[in-house]
């Protein structure tokens, strides 16, 4: 943008904005990505074999989260937390959702490198809390 | 074109080009967008933010004498004073965050609509500004 010239007539208001920024999340919304993530979540949620492995690891992983810092885990117990790993990741839905999350992540990178282009500025690090870095 | 689409509903595509089309166009980004361009045309100011960042790298990386790291940290210090002193570096930085808060709120519009932090799923990992 050589010798850009800032002319108000062609300034997009807030209110302009915002109008395309719903049009885009209705478009979002409805693309195949979000739908399948959107079930896969809910079949995640809804799986009471899964909320229970997930609860085990979890459980096991807060347990050992002080000696896992201090590298102090017994054998036995990484033994254990492989197992709870093992047992939820091969869960059929699990895999599904993070199939579908991982889709739908591709997806919103792919758009957010269409914004960053377009605006000179790395979207989603912008977004972050804090803002920019340096 | 510098990414792929492939991903992309038609519908989708549209959308996206048109949010970005908006973003670019408006007052948070058109600002930053000048401000940006002046510093880029500012030498000075340039050559002090390379030399900032040269001598960090140098400092965070360890391995000088104590003479020399005490040396390079009173340098630092002088340069972030030039650095606060100067009007494009400044400018540019206050620009920066008026579009991050733009552009924070127009993430907060959307993740709202779609119930996830559109943002957050949008970052590529290692990304900056």
């Amino acid at each position: 943008m050589d010798n850009f010239m800032y002319n108000e007539l062609e300034v997009a208001s807030k209110p302009v904005v915002m109008q395309t920024a719903r049009r885009f999340s209705e478009a979002l919304a409805e693309s195949p990505q979000f739908k399948a993530f959107e079930d896969a979540y809910q079949a995640f949620r809804q799986d009471d074999e899964v909320q229970s492995a997930y609860q085990a690891l979890r459980s096991k992983q807060e347990s050992l989260r002080m000696m896992m810092m201090l590298n102090a885990v017994s054998d036995d117990e990484r033994q254990e937390l492989a197992k709870l790993e093992k047992q939820f990741y091969g869960i059929e839905t699990v895999q599904r959702y993070i199939t579908a999350q991982e889709a739908l992540i591709s997806l919103c990178q792919e758009v957010g490198d269409i914004l960053s282009d377009a605006i000179g500025l790395d979207f989603g690090s912008a977004c972050r809390v804090g803002g920019c870095c340096g | 074109m510098k990414y792929k689409t492939d991903s992309l509903t038609p519908e989708l595509r549209v959308a996206s080009f048109d949010l970005a089309e908006s973003l670019a166009l408006s007052e948070a980004i058109l600002g930053y967008t000048k401000a940006h361009q002046i510093l880029m045309k500012d030498q000075q100011a340039l050559q002090l933010i390379d030399e900032v960042n040269e001598l960090q790298r140098k400092v965070y990386a360890g391995g000088s004498s104590s003479e020399d790291l005490e040396d390079d940290i009173t340098r630092l210090r002088e340069l972030q004073g030039l650095i606060s002193a100067n009007t494009a570096i400044q400018q540019q930085a206050i620009a920066r965050e008026t579009a991050a808060a733009f552009l924070r709120e127009m993430n907060q519009e959307i993740s709202q609509l779609i119930g996830v932090d559109f943002a957050s799923l949008a970052i590529r990992p290692g990304a900056g500004c």
